[in-house]
Protein backbone atom coordinates (compact mmCIF):
# COMPACT_ATOMS: atom_id res chain seq x y z
CA UNK A 1 0.00 0.00 0.00
CA UNK A 2 1.31 3.41 -0.93
CA UNK A 3 -0.60 5.41 1.63
CA UNK A 4 1.99 5.93 4.31
CA UNK A 5 1.16 7.99 7.32
CA UNK A 6 1.67 11.61 6.56
CA UNK A 7 1.66 13.38 9.86
CA UNK A 8 3.70 16.54 9.66
CA UNK A 9 6.46 16.48 12.18
CA UNK A 10 5.19 13.35 13.81
CA UNK A 11 8.00 11.06 12.79
CA UNK A 12 10.59 12.92 14.77
CA UNK A 13 8.76 12.90 18.07
CA UNK A 14 6.48 9.90 17.93
CA UNK A 15 7.56 6.44 18.94
CA UNK A 16 7.56 3.81 16.18
CA UNK A 17 4.13 3.13 14.79
CA UNK A 18 4.05 -0.40 16.13
CA UNK A 19 4.19 0.96 19.65
CA UNK A 20 1.34 3.43 19.22
CA UNK A 21 -1.43 2.93 21.67
CA UNK A 22 -5.01 3.24 20.46
CA UNK A 23 -5.26 6.92 21.39
CA UNK A 24 -2.03 7.85 19.58
CA UNK A 25 -3.10 5.88 16.55
CA UNK A 26 -6.46 7.61 16.58
CA UNK A 27 -4.87 11.06 16.76
CA UNK A 28 -2.43 10.36 13.94
CA UNK A 29 -4.95 8.65 11.70
CA UNK A 30 -7.37 11.49 12.28
CA UNK A 31 -4.78 14.11 11.38
CA UNK A 32 -3.86 12.32 8.20
CA UNK A 33 -7.20 11.09 6.93
CA UNK A 34 -10.20 12.78 8.53
CA UNK A 35 -10.86 15.31 5.79
CA UNK A 36 -10.21 12.92 2.93
CA UNK A 37 -12.47 10.22 4.37
CA UNK A 38 -15.30 12.70 4.95
CA UNK A 39 -14.95 13.80 1.36
CA UNK A 40 -14.98 10.18 0.24
CA UNK A 41 -18.19 9.64 2.16
CA UNK A 42 -19.70 12.81 0.66
CA UNK A 43 -19.11 11.30 -2.78
CA UNK A 44 -21.12 8.29 -1.62
CA UNK A 45 -23.91 9.82 0.46
CA UNK A 46 -23.73 13.44 -0.65
CA UNK A 47 -24.82 14.99 2.63
CA UNK A 48 -21.89 16.43 4.58
CA UNK A 49 -23.38 16.07 8.06
CA UNK A 50 -24.19 12.41 7.38
CA UNK A 51 -20.68 11.87 6.04
CA UNK A 52 -19.16 13.41 9.17
CA UNK A 53 -21.21 11.10 11.36
CA UNK A 54 -20.22 8.07 9.32
CA UNK A 55 -16.52 8.86 9.43
CA UNK A 56 -16.65 9.64 13.15
CA UNK A 57 -18.16 6.23 13.72
CA UNK A 58 -15.43 4.66 11.61
CA UNK A 59 -12.75 6.35 13.73
CA UNK A 60 -14.41 5.16 16.93
CA UNK A 61 -14.44 1.64 15.47
CA UNK A 62 -10.80 1.75 14.43
CA UNK A 63 -9.85 2.90 17.92
CA UNK A 64 -11.64 -0.17 19.29
CA UNK A 65 -9.74 -2.45 16.99
CA UNK A 66 -6.31 -0.93 17.23
CA UNK A 67 -5.07 -3.78 19.43
CA UNK A 68 -5.80 -6.12 16.54
CA UNK A 69 -4.76 -3.84 13.69
CA UNK A 70 -1.53 -2.46 15.12
CA UNK A 71 -0.50 -1.09 11.77
CA UNK A 72 -1.37 2.26 10.18
CA UNK A 73 -1.80 0.77 6.72
CA UNK A 74 -4.15 -1.90 7.99
CA UNK A 75 -5.96 0.72 10.03
CA UNK A 76 -6.37 2.94 6.99
CA UNK A 77 -7.67 0.01 4.95
CA UNK A 78 -10.09 -0.72 7.77
CA UNK A 79 -11.19 2.92 7.92
CA UNK A 80 -11.88 3.01 4.20
CA UNK A 81 -13.84 -0.20 4.38
CA UNK A 82 -15.81 1.05 7.35
CA UNK A 83 -16.60 4.35 5.63
CA UNK A 84 -17.80 2.61 2.46
CA UNK A 85 -19.89 0.07 4.38
CA UNK A 86 -21.42 2.65 6.67
CA UNK A 87 -22.14 5.00 3.80
CA UNK A 88 -23.93 2.15 2.07
CA UNK A 89 -25.96 1.37 5.19
CA UNK A 90 -26.84 5.01 5.65
CA UNK A 91 -28.17 5.22 2.11
CA UNK A 92 -30.21 2.08 2.54
CA UNK A 93 -31.63 2.96 5.89
CA UNK A 94 -32.53 6.56 5.58
CA UNK A 95 -33.20 9.04 2.92
CA UNK A 96 -30.26 11.31 3.12
CA UNK A 97 -31.54 14.83 2.94
CA UNK A 98 -29.46 17.17 0.86
CA UNK A 99 -28.39 19.61 3.50
CA UNK A 100 -25.09 20.14 1.79
CA UNK A 101 -25.96 23.61 0.54
CA UNK A 102 -25.69 25.04 4.04
CA UNK A 103 -22.05 24.06 4.21
CA UNK A 104 -20.89 25.49 0.88
CA UNK A 105 -17.80 27.55 1.47
CA UNK A 106 -17.71 31.22 0.70
CA UNK A 107 -16.35 31.99 -2.72
CA UNK A 108 -13.11 33.93 -2.84
CA UNK A 109 -13.18 37.52 -4.03
CA UNK A 110 -11.97 38.36 -7.49
CA UNK A 111 -13.54 35.45 -9.34
CA UNK A 112 -15.75 36.25 -12.30
CA UNK A 113 -19.29 36.86 -11.18
CA UNK A 114 -20.69 33.69 -12.64
CA UNK A 115 -17.72 31.41 -11.89
CA UNK A 116 -18.88 30.41 -8.39
CA UNK A 117 -22.30 29.60 -9.73
CA UNK A 118 -20.83 27.44 -12.45
CA UNK A 119 -18.54 25.69 -10.00
CA UNK A 120 -21.39 25.02 -7.61
CA UNK A 121 -23.56 23.72 -10.44
CA UNK A 122 -20.76 21.46 -11.64
CA UNK A 123 -20.16 20.06 -8.16
CA UNK A 124 -23.85 19.44 -7.67
CA UNK A 125 -24.07 17.73 -11.04
CA UNK A 126 -21.17 15.42 -10.21
CA UNK A 127 -22.64 14.48 -6.83
CA UNK A 128 -26.06 13.95 -8.40
CA UNK A 129 -24.54 11.77 -11.09
CA UNK A 130 -22.73 9.69 -8.48
CA UNK A 131 -25.94 9.23 -6.52
CA UNK A 132 -27.71 8.04 -9.66
CA UNK A 133 -25.24 5.19 -10.23
CA UNK A 134 -25.74 1.69 -8.86
CA UNK A 135 -24.15 1.30 -5.42
CA UNK A 136 -21.13 -0.74 -6.47
CA UNK A 137 -20.28 1.44 -9.43
CA UNK A 138 -20.44 4.51 -7.24
CA UNK A 139 -18.16 2.91 -4.65
CA UNK A 140 -15.65 1.70 -7.20
CA UNK A 141 -15.50 5.09 -8.90
CA UNK A 142 -15.04 6.97 -5.62
CA UNK A 143 -12.21 4.70 -4.52
CA UNK A 144 -10.60 4.74 -7.92
CA UNK A 145 -10.93 8.32 -9.05
CA UNK A 146 -10.98 10.11 -5.73
CA UNK A 147 -8.67 8.00 -3.56
CA UNK A 148 -6.67 6.74 -6.51
CA UNK A 149 -6.64 3.20 -5.21
CA UNK A 150 -5.38 0.31 -7.29
CA UNK A 151 -7.70 -2.37 -8.57
CA UNK A 152 -6.40 -4.76 -5.91
CA UNK A 153 -6.95 -2.24 -3.12
CA UNK A 154 -10.49 -1.56 -4.30
CA UNK A 155 -11.19 -5.29 -4.53
CA UNK A 156 -10.02 -5.69 -0.95
CA UNK A 157 -11.91 -2.69 0.37
CA UNK A 158 -15.19 -3.78 -1.19
CA UNK A 159 -14.73 -7.51 -0.77
CA UNK A 160 -15.29 -8.20 -4.44
CA UNK A 161 -13.11 -9.74 -7.15
CA UNK A 162 -10.72 -7.72 -9.29
CA UNK A 163 -12.78 -8.71 -12.29
CA UNK A 164 -15.86 -7.21 -10.67
CA UNK A 165 -13.92 -4.03 -9.87
CA UNK A 166 -12.91 -3.79 -13.51
CA UNK A 167 -16.43 -4.22 -14.80
CA UNK A 168 -18.01 -1.81 -12.28
CA UNK A 169 -15.30 0.74 -13.08
CA UNK A 170 -15.82 0.44 -16.78
CA UNK A 171 -19.61 0.68 -16.65
CA UNK A 172 -19.55 3.40 -14.01
CA UNK A 173 -17.02 5.50 -15.94
CA UNK A 174 -19.08 5.21 -19.08
CA UNK A 175 -22.25 6.21 -17.24
CA UNK A 176 -20.53 9.14 -15.57
CA UNK A 177 -19.08 10.36 -18.86
CA UNK A 178 -22.56 10.29 -20.36
CA UNK A 179 -24.17 12.04 -17.40
CA UNK A 180 -21.45 14.67 -17.12
CA UNK A 181 -20.73 15.15 -20.80
CA UNK A 182 -21.34 18.88 -20.65
CA UNK A 183 -18.84 19.41 -17.90
CA UNK A 184 -16.23 17.16 -19.47
CA UNK A 185 -16.27 19.08 -22.73
CA UNK A 186 -16.66 22.56 -21.32
CA UNK A 187 -13.86 22.32 -18.86
CA UNK A 188 -10.78 24.09 -20.11
CA UNK B 1 -7.35 -1.49 -14.98
CA UNK B 2 -4.38 0.66 -14.33
CA UNK B 3 -4.14 3.04 -17.20
CA UNK B 4 -6.07 2.25 -20.30
CA UNK B 5 -9.42 3.07 -18.76
CA UNK B 6 -8.31 5.63 -16.23
CA UNK B 7 -9.93 8.89 -17.16
CA UNK B 8 -8.09 11.86 -15.63
CA UNK B 9 -11.07 14.09 -16.37
CA UNK B 10 -13.19 11.98 -14.01
CA UNK B 11 -10.50 12.17 -11.34
CA UNK B 12 -10.57 15.91 -11.62
CA UNK B 13 -14.37 16.14 -11.55
CA UNK B 14 -14.70 13.91 -8.48
CA UNK B 15 -11.94 15.67 -6.57
CA UNK B 16 -13.38 19.02 -7.51
CA UNK B 17 -16.87 17.98 -6.48
CA UNK B 18 -15.80 17.63 -2.85
CA UNK B 19 -12.96 20.14 -2.82
CA UNK B 20 -15.08 22.66 -0.93
CA UNK B 21 -16.10 20.20 1.76
CA UNK B 22 -14.35 21.25 4.95
CA UNK B 23 -15.58 18.93 7.66
CA UNK B 24 -15.88 20.32 11.14
CA UNK B 25 -13.19 19.22 13.52
CA UNK B 26 -14.42 16.14 15.33
CA UNK B 27 -11.37 14.80 17.11
CA UNK B 28 -12.61 15.96 20.48
CA UNK B 29 -15.96 14.31 19.97
CA UNK B 30 -14.37 11.08 18.74
CA UNK B 31 -12.08 11.10 21.78
CA UNK B 32 -15.08 11.54 24.06
CA UNK B 33 -16.70 8.55 22.44
CA UNK B 34 -13.62 6.36 22.69
CA UNK B 35 -12.84 7.34 26.25
CA UNK B 36 -14.23 4.41 28.15
CA UNK B 37 -13.69 4.49 31.84
CA UNK B 38 -11.90 1.36 32.91
CA UNK B 39 -13.91 -0.46 35.47
CA UNK B 40 -13.00 -3.46 37.49
CA UNK B 41 -13.87 -5.24 40.63
CA UNK B 42 -10.77 -3.72 42.15
CA UNK B 43 -12.02 -0.19 41.66
CA UNK B 44 -15.19 1.03 43.24
CA UNK B 45 -17.63 1.54 40.45
CA UNK B 46 -18.85 4.77 41.93
CA UNK B 47 -15.83 6.58 40.57
CA UNK B 48 -16.53 5.30 37.13
CA UNK B 49 -20.02 6.61 36.72
CA UNK B 50 -18.96 10.16 35.98
CA UNK B 51 -16.74 9.00 33.18
CA UNK B 52 -19.24 6.82 31.47
CA UNK B 53 -19.56 7.49 27.82
CA UNK B 54 -22.53 9.48 26.70
CA UNK B 55 -23.12 8.41 23.16
CA UNK B 56 -24.66 11.49 21.67
CA UNK B 57 -24.10 10.49 18.10
CA UNK B 58 -25.32 6.97 17.78
CA UNK B 59 -24.09 5.40 14.61
CA UNK B 60 -26.22 5.91 11.58
CA UNK B 61 -26.36 2.21 11.01
CA UNK B 62 -27.22 1.38 14.57
CA UNK B 63 -29.96 3.93 14.77
CA UNK B 64 -31.44 2.73 11.57
CA UNK B 65 -31.16 -0.93 12.36
CA UNK B 66 -32.02 -0.80 16.00
CA UNK B 67 -34.04 2.34 16.40
CA UNK B 68 -37.27 2.84 18.23
CA UNK B 69 -39.26 2.06 15.16
CA UNK B 70 -38.81 -1.22 13.38
CA UNK B 71 -36.45 -0.68 10.51
CA UNK B 72 -35.07 -2.61 7.59
CA UNK B 73 -33.02 -5.17 9.39
CA UNK B 74 -34.46 -8.34 8.03
CA UNK B 75 -33.39 -7.89 4.47
CA UNK B 76 -30.26 -5.94 5.11
CA UNK B 77 -27.05 -7.87 4.50
CA UNK B 78 -25.17 -5.62 6.87
CA UNK B 79 -27.59 -6.36 9.65
CA UNK B 80 -26.97 -10.04 9.27
CA UNK B 81 -23.30 -9.55 10.01
CA UNK B 82 -23.76 -7.86 13.32
CA UNK B 83 -26.34 -5.57 14.76
CA UNK B 84 -23.85 -2.74 15.08
CA UNK B 85 -22.93 -2.87 11.44
CA UNK B 86 -19.24 -3.12 12.17
CA UNK B 87 -17.26 -4.30 9.21
CA UNK B 88 -14.90 -7.15 9.86
CA UNK B 89 -11.52 -6.42 8.29
CA UNK B 90 -10.48 -10.04 8.42
CA UNK B 91 -13.43 -11.03 6.29
CA UNK B 92 -12.98 -8.78 3.34
CA UNK B 93 -14.88 -11.10 1.07
CA UNK B 94 -17.93 -11.29 3.28
CA UNK B 95 -20.02 -8.58 1.63
CA UNK B 96 -20.13 -10.49 -1.63
CA UNK B 97 -21.39 -13.58 0.13
CA UNK B 98 -24.38 -11.77 1.45
CA UNK B 99 -27.47 -11.72 -0.70
CA UNK B 100 -27.95 -8.42 -2.44
CA UNK B 101 -31.63 -7.62 -2.23
CA UNK B 102 -33.01 -6.22 -5.41
CA UNK B 103 -34.74 -2.95 -4.89
CA UNK B 104 -38.23 -3.93 -5.92
CA UNK B 105 -38.48 -7.23 -4.13
CA UNK B 106 -40.46 -7.17 -0.93
CA UNK B 107 -38.88 -9.09 1.92
CA UNK B 108 -41.69 -11.60 2.02
CA UNK B 109 -40.93 -12.65 -1.52
CA UNK B 110 -37.21 -12.95 -1.14
CA UNK B 111 -35.60 -16.24 -2.06
CA UNK B 112 -35.25 -18.56 0.86
CA UNK B 113 -31.62 -19.47 0.42
CA UNK B 114 -30.16 -17.09 2.97
CA UNK B 115 -29.91 -16.23 6.60
CA UNK B 116 -30.92 -12.99 8.20
CA UNK B 117 -31.12 -11.19 11.50
CA UNK B 118 -34.80 -10.95 12.30
CA UNK B 119 -36.68 -8.91 14.87
CA UNK B 120 -39.40 -10.65 16.85
CA UNK B 121 -41.50 -9.48 19.78
CA UNK B 122 -42.09 -11.59 22.87
CA UNK B 123 -43.86 -11.36 26.18
CA UNK B 124 -41.98 -10.56 29.36
CA UNK B 125 -42.66 -9.58 32.93
CA UNK B 126 -42.05 -5.96 33.90
CA UNK B 127 -43.02 -3.79 36.86
CA UNK B 128 -45.89 -2.55 34.67
CA UNK B 129 -47.11 -6.11 34.14
CA UNK B 130 -46.74 -8.15 30.97
CA UNK B 131 -45.17 -6.21 28.15
CA UNK B 132 -43.68 -6.95 24.75
CA UNK B 133 -39.99 -6.74 24.03
CA UNK B 134 -37.99 -7.12 20.88
CA UNK B 135 -35.20 -9.59 20.28
CA UNK B 136 -32.99 -9.89 17.22
CA UNK B 137 -32.03 -13.38 16.20
CA UNK B 138 -29.89 -14.59 13.35
CA UNK B 139 -31.66 -17.47 11.63
CA UNK B 140 -31.33 -19.50 8.46
CA UNK B 141 -34.27 -18.74 6.26
CA UNK B 142 -36.32 -21.52 4.78
CA UNK B 143 -39.07 -19.05 3.99
CA UNK B 144 -39.40 -15.29 3.61
CA UNK B 145 -37.93 -13.23 6.47
CA UNK B 146 -41.25 -11.73 7.56
CA UNK B 147 -42.85 -15.16 7.72
CA UNK B 148 -39.87 -16.52 9.66
CA UNK B 149 -39.94 -13.60 12.09
CA UNK B 150 -43.66 -14.04 12.84
CA UNK B 151 -43.13 -17.78 13.31
CA UNK B 152 -40.37 -17.06 15.83
CA UNK B 153 -42.67 -14.74 17.75
CA UNK B 154 -45.73 -17.01 17.72
CA UNK B 155 -43.86 -20.20 18.58
CA UNK B 156 -41.73 -18.47 21.20
CA UNK B 157 -38.30 -19.05 19.69
CA UNK B 158 -36.59 -16.41 21.81
CA UNK B 159 -32.97 -16.89 22.88
CA UNK B 160 -33.51 -14.92 26.08
CA UNK B 161 -35.00 -17.22 28.73
CA UNK B 162 -36.99 -14.30 30.17
CA UNK B 163 -38.95 -13.97 26.93
CA UNK B 164 -41.87 -16.12 25.88
CA UNK B 165 -44.80 -16.18 23.53
CA UNK B 166 -48.35 -15.32 24.51
CA UNK B 167 -49.71 -17.77 21.95
CA UNK B 168 -51.06 -21.19 22.95
CA UNK B 169 -48.94 -24.18 21.92
CA UNK B 170 -49.71 -25.39 18.41
CA UNK B 171 -50.25 -21.91 17.01
CA UNK B 172 -48.07 -20.91 14.11
CA UNK B 173 -47.87 -18.66 11.07
CA UNK B 174 -48.34 -20.39 7.73
CA UNK B 175 -47.33 -17.46 5.61
CA UNK B 176 -47.01 -13.70 5.61
CA UNK B 177 -47.54 -11.62 2.52
CA UNK B 178 -47.20 -7.95 1.75
CA UNK B 179 -49.67 -6.50 -0.64
CA UNK B 180 -51.09 -3.10 -1.35
CA UNK B 181 -49.77 -1.41 1.76
CA UNK B 182 -50.92 -4.08 4.16
CA UNK B 183 -49.41 -7.19 5.68
CA UNK B 184 -51.49 -10.37 5.73
CA UNK B 185 -50.51 -12.95 8.32
CA UNK B 186 -52.07 -16.34 7.79
CA UNK B 187 -52.19 -18.25 11.06
CA UNK B 188 -52.84 -21.88 11.75
CA UNK B 189 -53.58 -23.88 14.89
CA UNK B 190 -54.75 -20.80 16.75
CA UNK B 191 -58.13 -20.85 18.46
CA UNK B 192 -60.73 -18.30 17.37
CA UNK B 193 -62.06 -17.84 20.86
CA UNK B 194 -60.02 -16.93 23.90
CA UNK B 195 -58.73 -20.08 25.56
CA UNK B 196 -59.64 -20.61 29.19
CA UNK B 197 -56.82 -19.47 31.38
CA UNK B 198 -55.78 -16.68 29.02
CA UNK B 199 -56.63 -13.16 30.13
CA UNK B 200 -58.00 -10.60 27.75
CA UNK B 201 -54.78 -8.65 28.25
CA UNK B 202 -52.68 -11.66 27.25
CA UNK B 203 -54.83 -12.21 24.18
CA UNK B 204 -54.34 -8.60 23.11
CA UNK B 205 -50.61 -8.91 23.69
CA UNK B 206 -50.51 -12.09 21.61
CA UNK B 207 -52.12 -10.25 18.72
CA UNK B 208 -49.75 -7.32 19.21
CA UNK B 209 -46.78 -9.72 19.16
CA UNK B 210 -47.78 -10.57 15.60
CA UNK B 211 -48.56 -6.97 14.62
CA UNK B 212 -45.28 -5.54 15.96
CA UNK B 213 -43.19 -8.41 14.61
CA UNK B 214 -44.71 -8.31 11.14
CA UNK B 215 -44.30 -4.53 10.94
CA UNK B 216 -40.71 -4.70 12.16
CA UNK B 217 -39.68 -7.50 9.84
CA UNK B 218 -41.42 -6.00 6.82
CA UNK B 219 -39.59 -2.75 7.57
CA UNK B 220 -41.98 -0.59 5.62
CA UNK B 221 -43.33 1.49 8.44
CA UNK B 222 -46.44 0.84 10.47
CA UNK B 223 -48.44 -1.08 7.89
CA UNK B 224 -51.84 -2.43 8.91
CA UNK B 225 -51.81 -6.14 9.65
CA UNK B 226 -54.66 -8.40 8.54
CA UNK B 227 -54.92 -11.75 10.31
CA UNK B 228 -56.39 -14.79 8.59
CA UNK B 229 -56.80 -18.33 9.84
CA UNK B 230 -55.88 -21.19 7.50
CA UNK B 231 -56.26 -18.94 4.50
CA UNK B 232 -59.71 -17.61 5.34
CA UNK B 233 -60.74 -14.38 6.97
CA UNK B 234 -61.88 -14.80 10.54
CA UNK B 235 -63.95 -12.62 12.83
CA UNK B 236 -61.82 -13.43 15.84
CA UNK B 237 -58.49 -14.88 16.86
CA UNK B 238 -57.99 -15.62 20.57
CA UNK B 239 -61.25 -13.77 21.12
CA UNK B 240 -59.85 -10.54 19.66
CA UNK B 241 -61.71 -9.05 16.75
CA UNK B 242 -59.75 -9.53 13.53
CA UNK B 243 -62.38 -8.71 10.92
CA UNK B 244 -60.46 -5.58 10.03
CA UNK B 245 -56.76 -4.97 9.62
CA UNK B 246 -55.05 -4.20 12.90
CA UNK B 247 -52.69 -1.42 13.84
CA UNK B 248 -50.02 -1.47 16.49
CA UNK B 249 -51.05 -0.48 20.00
CA UNK B 250 -49.32 2.50 21.62
CA UNK B 251 -45.70 1.73 22.50
CA UNK B 252 -45.89 3.06 26.04
CA UNK B 253 -48.79 0.75 26.87
CA UNK B 254 -47.42 -2.29 25.07
CA UNK B 255 -43.65 -2.44 25.09
CA UNK B 256 -41.30 -3.02 27.98
CA UNK B 257 -39.76 0.37 28.68
CA UNK B 258 -36.20 -0.76 28.07
CA UNK B 259 -34.68 -3.48 25.97
CA UNK B 260 -31.25 -4.46 24.73
CA UNK B 261 -31.10 -5.00 20.99
CA UNK B 262 -27.50 -5.63 20.09
CA UNK B 263 -26.56 -8.44 22.46
CA UNK B 264 -27.65 -12.01 22.01
CA UNK B 265 -28.16 -14.14 25.09
CA UNK B 266 -24.84 -15.80 25.90
CA UNK B 267 -22.87 -13.73 23.40
CA UNK B 268 -19.10 -13.51 23.72
CA UNK B 269 -18.15 -9.86 23.82
CA UNK B 270 -15.00 -7.93 22.94
CA UNK B 271 -13.00 -6.13 25.62
CA UNK B 272 -14.80 -3.01 24.57
CA UNK B 273 -18.15 -3.41 22.95
CA UNK B 274 -20.94 -1.19 21.79
CA UNK B 275 -24.36 -2.06 23.04
CA UNK B 276 -27.61 -0.54 21.91
CA UNK B 277 -31.29 -0.86 22.52
CA UNK B 278 -34.44 1.16 22.96
CA UNK B 279 -35.91 2.74 26.06
CA UNK B 280 -38.32 5.24 27.44
CA UNK B 281 -36.60 6.23 30.63
CA UNK B 282 -36.67 9.30 32.86
CA UNK B 283 -34.73 12.15 31.24
CA UNK B 284 -33.53 9.72 28.56
CA UNK B 285 -31.07 8.19 31.03
CA UNK B 286 -30.56 4.46 30.62
CA UNK B 287 -28.39 3.08 33.44
CA UNK B 288 -26.57 -0.17 32.76
CA UNK B 289 -24.67 -2.63 34.90
CA UNK B 290 -22.44 -5.61 34.37
CA UNK B 291 -23.06 -8.09 37.17
CA UNK B 292 -21.33 -11.18 38.37
CA UNK B 293 -23.92 -12.98 40.39
CA UNK B 294 -25.41 -10.21 42.52
CA UNK B 295 -22.27 -8.10 42.50
CA UNK B 296 -22.09 -5.09 40.20
CA UNK B 297 -18.64 -5.08 38.59
CA UNK B 298 -19.13 -2.28 36.06
CA UNK B 299 -21.70 0.42 35.72
CA UNK B 300 -22.55 3.41 33.62
CA UNK B 301 -25.37 4.93 31.69
CA UNK B 302 -26.47 5.54 28.14
CA UNK B 303 -28.44 8.49 26.92
CA UNK B 304 -31.35 7.73 24.64
CA UNK B 305 -32.32 9.99 21.79
CA UNK B 306 -35.44 11.03 23.69
CA UNK B 307 -38.05 9.94 26.22
CA UNK B 308 -41.69 10.29 27.27
CA UNK B 309 -43.88 9.71 24.22
CA UNK B 310 -42.33 6.46 23.00
CA UNK B 311 -39.20 4.34 23.09
CA UNK B 312 -36.03 5.89 21.71
CA UNK B 313 -32.78 4.27 20.64
CA UNK B 314 -29.75 4.36 22.90
CA UNK B 315 -26.18 3.27 22.30
CA UNK B 316 -23.27 3.09 24.67
CA UNK B 317 -19.85 1.58 24.96
CA UNK B 318 -18.89 -0.84 27.65
CA UNK B 319 -15.35 -1.68 28.71
CA UNK B 320 -14.91 -5.11 30.22
CA UNK B 321 -11.19 -5.38 29.51
CA UNK B 322 -10.36 -5.40 33.21
CA UNK B 323 -12.79 -8.16 34.05
CA UNK B 324 -11.60 -11.71 34.50
CA UNK B 325 -12.81 -14.10 31.80
CA UNK B 326 -16.14 -15.60 32.70
CA UNK B 327 -19.87 -15.29 32.44
CA UNK B 328 -21.55 -12.06 33.44
CA UNK B 329 -24.94 -10.42 33.15
CA UNK B 330 -25.42 -7.17 31.30
CA UNK B 331 -28.48 -5.25 32.47
CA UNK B 332 -29.99 -2.12 30.96
CA UNK B 333 -32.51 -0.33 33.14
CA UNK B 334 -34.95 2.49 33.18
CA UNK B 335 -33.94 5.27 35.52
CA UNK B 336 -35.85 5.51 38.75
CA UNK B 337 -35.13 8.93 40.26
CA UNK B 338 -37.20 8.08 43.32
CA UNK B 339 -34.92 5.17 44.15
CA UNK B 340 -37.89 2.86 44.32
CA UNK B 341 -39.85 5.10 46.66
CA UNK B 342 -42.50 5.81 44.04
CA UNK B 343 -44.04 3.85 41.27
CA UNK B 344 -43.29 0.34 40.25
CA UNK B 345 -39.50 0.59 40.22
CA UNK B 346 -37.17 0.26 37.27
CA UNK B 347 -37.70 -2.05 34.35
CA UNK B 348 -34.62 -3.94 33.28
CA UNK B 349 -33.56 -6.18 30.44
CA UNK B 350 -30.74 -8.60 31.10
CA UNK B 351 -28.46 -10.56 28.78
CA UNK B 352 -25.88 -13.14 29.70
CA UNK B 353 -22.50 -12.20 28.24
CA UNK B 354 -19.23 -14.08 28.11
CA UNK B 355 -15.97 -12.19 28.62
CA UNK B 356 -12.99 -13.95 27.10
Amino acid sequence: MTHAMAVPGASAVSPPESTWDADTALTNLYAAHWRQLVRLSVLLVRDVATAEEIVQDAFVAVHDRWSRLRDPDKALAYLRQAVVNRSRSALRHRTVVAKHAARETVQPNGAPADAPVLAAARRAAVLDAMRSLPERQREVLALRYYLDLSEAEIAEALGISRGAVKSHASRGSAALRTLLGDYLEDRS
Amino acid sequence: MNDHDHDPRLSHLLSDAVSNVEPQDALAEIRTRTKVTPMSARRPWLFAVGGAVVATAATVAAVAALGGNPQPTAQDPAASQSPTGEPAPSQASEPTQQPEPTEDTTPAEQPASASATLPAYYLRETPQGLRLTREFQHVDLSDGPVTEAVRLAVTGGALDPDYRTAWPAGSNAKSVSLDGGAITVDLTGAPQGRPSGMSGEQAELAIQQVVYTAQAAAAQGRLPVQLTLDGASTAQVLGVSTSEALSNAAENDTLALVSVSSLSEGETVDDRFTVSGVANSFEATVPWEVRQGDKVVAKGFATADGWMDKLYPWTTRVDVSKLAPGTYTFAAMTDDPSGGAEGAGPTEDTKTIVVK
